[in-house]
């Protein structure tokens, strides 16, 4: 662990905040111009690479994304030089491999009937990843490229800038109430469940599956892995569990309340509050009509946005509490100490959301949809996504299947995640049912 | 050398990389193929295919019509407040 003022051009964490910001400063300033994505196809592969206006092809997007691969290769490439992890030129070319399987990813993501059933860029990054490196094993030129931490730090401090504090009241205190008591208490009581009840040793996976379970799937699993520094293979697995069961509740939820006759508004906010992923509580929501995808989507938004508070809680527990457990070792940590540890990470991560919920939301007369469309859309958000993707593909071309299979622990994680998922259900509805129906019945 | 200290060969290394793309492949056919499942298990794809709902998004931010949804629910809001303030 690198120490002193040397930490800050030396240490990984340090330089996903300085490249996390280069973008968002350079993106406010207007020097970084759109980001090119794969776009939606159907039965044409090709037209994912096609820019298309008004029905008519107007061009493709192969130049800005190899523009965009040189990019994102030269941005990250100055912190490795600095950091001296990796040759650069050895990195450059690892980079280059990862990023086409990125956008193979991507690619295999963005068919519509893919969308459809909800399985996003995140299991086709690790499943292709996965498939490399347990079969002819991940070549050593390609490993050079996937630097997983950096690249799950980077998209954390750029989805910084997504997390607008102001949409918390979005819908008041109903929505509040379902957001944000239910999660912390899912979340204590799944870790409390998962080290006491069923003795689980890897801590970390055990607060990865709970902040998964309970906050919003993959993006809070890779922001509680990154605050506790877990091994890949602990999101692999909690990453895994959570795609599987988004994809089940999200077809048999909507499906229960109706055959129930619950009522849309409480079976909206009891979706929105439970199922992971908001693709997928949008689309059960749907199901239930049209007040009920805005509602459980919105009790989704509100869910989302503790992602940033929570990271900062877990890195702080971990550094204060977890770390001191496992190195044995006597007394409390002194300041100092506990900021060497701290994942700094963790501070752009929250500077962004501060810079963009207090800063640019108010210089732009509070208008949060001008702030979208103007920076969050056509920039932070699509290089986020790119950095994520990267990670995914990284951690599956470094995870093997033995290791996984290891972190079963006969099969304590899929028991952790199912009882946390029941108690997580059964809260969610009791609160939302005095939310929604007993506290403020007209909210909505 | 595989990861559980096995020696295989670099053949055989090949050919189980060939026999997983296989399979990725036909699991990609299958989900792009746009088969649904029968009766109430294929409900929510069907309504999915029906209304074009992108079921995929991992955050809020993701979701294309979120500022639509947002703003009906503000005006769900409003329009309930509406009847107490006359």
């Amino acid at each position: 662990m690198e120490r002193g003022i040397s930490s800050l051009w030396k240490s990984e964490d340090w330089w996903a905040g300085w490249i996390g910001f280069i973008i968002i400063i350079g993106t406010i300033i207007g020097i970084i111009p759109k980001i090119p994505k794969v776009g939606k196809w159907t039965g044409d592969p090709l037209n994912a690479f096609m820019i298309v206006k008004d029905n008519v092809v107007t061009g493709n997007i192969f130049v800005p994304l190899l523009l965009l691969m040189i990019f994102l290769a030269v941005l990250t490439a100055i912190g490795i030089a600095f950091m001296r992890t990796e040759k650069v030129g050895r990195y450059i070319v690892g980079f280059i491999g990862v990023f086409i399987i990125a956008v193979i990813s991507y690619w295999i993501a963005n068919q519509v009937n893919v969308k459809y059933w909800g399985l996003s860029y995140a299991l086709w990054a690790l499943l292709v990843g996965l498939l490399i490196s347990n079969t002819i094993g991940t070549p050593a030129w390609l490993k050079a490229g996937s630097k997983t931490e950096l690249f799950i730090k980077i998209g954390l401090v750029l989805l910084g800038a997504e997390i607008l504090f102001k949409k918390i009241l979005s819908l008041g205190p109903p929505g509040l109430m379902v957001a944000w008591i239910v999660t912390p208490v899912v979340v204590i009581f799944m870790y409390k469940f998962g080290i006491s009840f069923l003795k689980m040793k890897n801590k970390e996976l055990v607060i990865i599956i709970a902040c998964a379970t309970s906050v919003c799937g993959v993006s809070a699993a890779i922001a509680a892995a990154a605050a506790c520094c877990a091994k890949k293979e602990d999101l692999t697995l909690a990453v895994g569990m959570t795609l599987i069961f988004t994809v089940l509740m999200m077809f048999f939820m909507p499906l229960a309340i109706k055959f129930v006759g619950m009522n849309d508004v409480l079976g909206a906010a009891w979706m929105g509050g439970t199922i992971d992923s908001t693709g997928a509580v949008v689309a059960a929501g749907s199901m239930l009509g049209p007040t009920a995808e805005k509602v459980a989507a919105v009790v989704k938004m509100i869910q989302n946005v503790l992602i940033g508070l929570l990271a900062f809680v877990i890195a702080v527990y971990w550094v204060t509490v977890v770390n001191r457990e496992q190195c044995e070792t006597d007394g409390k940590p002194n300041a100092m100490e506990i900021w060497y540890r701290f994942p700094k990470f963790v501070i752009g991560f929250l500077a962004a959301s501060l810079l963009f919920s207090f800063v640019l939301v108010p210089a732009m007369q509070g208008n949060f949809n001008l702030v979208e469309n103007t920076y969050i859309n056509p920039v932070t958000k699509v290089l986020r996504g790119w950095f994520f993707c990267l990670a995914f593909v990284a951690i599956g071309l470094e995870s093997n299947f033995k290791d996984l299979a290891s972190r079963m622990e006969g099969g304590k994680p899929l028991t952790l995640y199912v009882t946390g998922q029941t108690f997580n259900l059964v809260l969610t509805l009791f609160i939302a049912f005095l939310a929604f129906m007993v506290f403020f019945p007209d909210a909505i | 050398m595989n990861k559980a200290g096995k020696d295989i060969s670099p053949l055989k290394r090949w050919i189980e990389f060939f026999i997983g793309l296989v399979l990725l492949a036909m699991m990609v056919v299958f989900f792009s193929s746009g088969y649904t499942p029968p009766g109430i298990f294929g409900e929510v794809l069907r309504h999915n295919r029906a209304c074009s709902i992108d079921a995929s998004p991992l955050f809020y931010s993701e979701v294309e019509n979120m500022d639509e949804l947002e703003r009906g629910v503000r005006e769900l809001i409003e329009e309930k407040k509406r009847p107490e303030e006359h």
